[in-house]
C-alpha cells in the first residue's frame, strides 16, 4: 500500500518539476537570445516479486515475472538551441547570429558566452552588453564616428561622416560540441562546463558558426502553443497522480477499519 | 471462516499490487518511451482437506462432510508490457528521433547492452552521441563520434548523415516476442536472465527525426483500474468483516451456557 503512495508522490514531484520549467520558459518569452528548456523524465528502478524464468510447483516454467514499478524521476532539464525569430530593430549595434555561434563576454575577468546581440556604448565608446560586459575582442569606437557598420562575417568598422574608416576590428564567434551542456547564469550568459566542452573559435560564414545580421535581434525561441500544452498536461498528470495518492489513503483507511 | 477471510486476504493483497503498478503507469505519463505495464490474475485451487478422505463413513452410508468444493483464491501472476505505440510528440531538435513501428534502439552500459524506445540523444564534450543518462548509443555496433557543430540528418532507416556525410545506420533491433524484455528502470529494457531470445533486425521500424514518442499510457483505462481496485479492496473488506461477524456469533452464542 504504501509502495503506490509514493510512486505517485514521485509523479506529483516530476510533474511539479515539469510545471516549473515551462512556466520559466513562458516567462522568458520575450526575452531576446533566450533558449527554452525541456525536462525529461525516466522511470524508476522496479521491484521483482517474482523471477520469470523460474519454475513452479508443476515444474513449468514461468513465462513472464512480476515487476512492479517505483515511480518516475527527472532525469535531466535540457536546453533546446534552435534558432530564435528574428525582429528588425534597425539599431546599428543590434546583432543577431544566423547559425550555432555565440558572442564572448567578459563578465568580471571571466569569458562568457552569448546570443543576446543588444550591445550598447560606454561613455569611452566601448561596446557592451546591456549589463555593462565587453564584448571581446574589446572595440572602442572612436568620437568622431557617425555610422558603425558589421558585415555578415563579422568585421566591425567605425565610420566618421565622410566614410573614412576611423576603427575596425573582427569579431569573432564561438561554438560547442554540446551546446546543452553549457551552464546558465541568467543574463541570458552562459559558461562552459565539461560536458559542453570547451570554446572553439570560428569566423562568421565558416561552416556552421553563422553569419551577423546588423540591425536584428533574436527573440526567445519559446513556443508559445507548446508551453501551454505542456501546462494542460502537466496539471493534468500532478491531479491524476494525486488521485492515486488519495486512492492509496482511502484503502488505507479501509485497512484500518477491518478492526472495530 | 478461515477460509473466506484468507480468500478475502488474498484478494485484497492483489488489489493493493494492482494500484502499485497503476500508480506506476500514472506516474510516468510523461515519461518518454514508457511502455506501460498490465497485470494478469489468475486462480490459485485450494482444496478440503476433506477432500482428500472418503466422506462416506459406515454408520449409515451417509456422507457426514459437506461435498469437498474446490476453492479458487486469486492471485497475480505476471506483469505484461504493453509495447504499443505512444503517440509522437514533434521537438524540432535535430537529435531526437521516435521509433515508429517494432523496434529498440541499442545502448551500451557498463552492465552490457540494453534496449530503449527513448530516443532523446545528446553529444558529449567528444562528440559522442549518447542518450540523457550518458551512455553510447549504437551505431553499426559500437558507439559513434559526430563532428562538431554538424548538420545531423536522420532518414527513417536510421541512417544518419553529418553535414550530408554517412556516419553510419542506428543498431535498431526486435524481437520475435517483446515479452522476453523486462524493464530495469531509466527507459531502458534488458533480455530477461536465461532467455535465449535472437535480436531480430527492425525492418517495419521507421525512425522520425525531430520528434520523441511518448508514454502509451490510457490515462482513462488507468484511472478506471485505481477505482475497479479500489472498489474490490473495499468488498473484500466487507467479506472479512463479515467473516470477523460469523466467527464472533458462533463464540459467543453457540458457545455460550444454556
Amino acid at each position: 500500500m504504501m509502495r503506490s503512495l509514493w510512486t505517485a508522490a514521485s509523479g506529483m514531484q516530476a510533474m511539479q518539476m515539469n510545471i516549473d520549467v515551462t512556466s520559466n520558459n513562458l516567462a522568458n518569452v520575450s526575452t531576446t537570445g533566450f533558449k527554452k528548456s525541456r525536462a525529461e523524465f525516466e522511470d524508476l528502478m522496479y521491484q521483482t516479486m517474482k523471477i520469470a524464468g523460474a519454475a513452479n510447483a508443476a515444474g513449468d516454467r514461468i513465462p513472464t515475472g512480476l515487476q512492479v514499478g517505483m515511480g518516475v524521476r527527472p532525469v535531466t532539464v535540457h536546453k533546446e538551441f534552435s534558432t530564435g525569430s528574428f525582429q528588425n530593430t534597425g539599431n546599428p549595434l543590434d546583432l543577431a547570429i544566423e547559425g550555432d555561434g555565440f558572442f564572448q563576454v567578459d563578465v568580471n575577468g571571466d569569458f562568457a558566452y552569448t546570443r543576446a546581440g543588444a550591445f550598447k556604448l560606454t561613455n569611452e565608446g566601448q561596446v557592451v552588453t546591456a549589463n555593462g560586459y565587453a564584448l571581446q575582442p574589446e572595440f572602442i569606437v572612436p568620437q568622431e564616428t557617425q555610422n558603425i557598420v558589421v558585415t555578415e562575417n563579422g568585421r566591425i568598422v567605425a565610420m566618421d561622416r565622410f566614410g573614412e574608416e576611423l576603427a575596425g576590428a573582427d569579431i569573432p564567434l564561438f561554438t560547442f560540441v554540446n551546446p546543452p551542456g553549457l551552464n546558465s547564469i541568467g543574463r541570458n550568459m552562459f559558461l562552459p562546463t565539461e560536458a559542453s566542452g570547451d570554446p572553439i573559435e570560428g569566423v562568421p560564414g565558416e561552416e556552421n558558426v553563422g553569419t551577423i545580421a546588423q540591425g536584428f535581434l533574436e527573440g526567445s525561441n519559446v513556443d508559445m502553443v507548446e508551453e501551454m500544452v505542456r501546462l494542460i498536461t502537466g496539471q493534468r498528470a500532478y491531479e491524476i497522480n494525486s488521485k492515486a495518492i488519495q486512492t492509496s489513503d482511502q484503502m488505507l483507511q479501509t485497512a484500518t477499519q477491518l478492526k472495530r | 471462516m478461515q477460509t473466506s477471510m484468507y480468500n478475502a486476504l488474498f484478494g485484497a493483497l492483489t488489489q493493493e499490487h494492482r494500484l502499485a503498478n497503476t500508480a506506476n503507469n500514472l506516474a510516468n505519463v510523461n515519461t518518454t518511451g514508457y511502455k506501460r505495464e498490465t497485470m494478469a490474475f489468475r486462480d490459485v485451487f485450494i482444496r478440503f482437506g476433506h477432500g482428500m478422505l472418503d466422506p462416506i463413513s459406515a454408520i449409515n452410508e451417509k456422507s457426514l462432510l459437506p461435498v469437498p468444493d474446490e476453492l479458487a483464491q486469486n492471485r497475480i501472476a505476471l506483469t505484461h508490457i504493453d509495447f504499443a505505440q505512444g503517440s509522437a510528440k514533434e521537438t524540432g531538435n535535430p537529435l531526437d528521433a521516435a521509433i515508429e513501428g517494432d523496434g529498440f534502439f541499442k545502448v551500451r552500459t557498463l552492465e552490457g547492452d540494453f534496449y530503449t524506445r527513448n530516443g532523446n540523444f545528446r553529444l558529449t564534450p567528444d562528440g559522442e552521441l549518447v542518450t540523457n543518462q550518458g551512455f553510447p548509443v549504437l551505431v553499426d555496433g559500437g558507439p559513434v563520434n559526430l563532428e562538431p557543430n554538424a548538420r545531423i540528418v536522420i532518414g527513417p532507416d536510421g541512417a544518419i548523415q553529418a553535414n550530408g556525410e554517412p556516419v553510419g545506420n542506428f543498431d535498431l533491433v526486435t524481437f520475435d516476442n517483446p515479452q522476453v524484455l523486462e524493464k530495469l528502470g531509466q527507459n531502458m529494457f534488458r533480455l530477461r536472465a536465461g532467455v535465449e531470445a535472437a535480436e531480430l533486425p527492425a525492418d517495419n521500424a521507421t525512425v522520425v527525426q525531430g520528434y520523441l514518442e511518448q508514454a502509451n499510457v490510457e490515462v482513462v483505462s488507468e484511472m478506471v483500474s485505481m477505482i475497479e481496485a479500489h472498489r474490490s479492496f473495499e468488498a473484500y473488506q466487507k467479506v472479512m468483516h463479515t467473516a470477523q461477524e460469523a466467527d464472533q456469533k458462533v463464540i459467543r452464542e453457540v458457545a455460550s451456557p444454556r
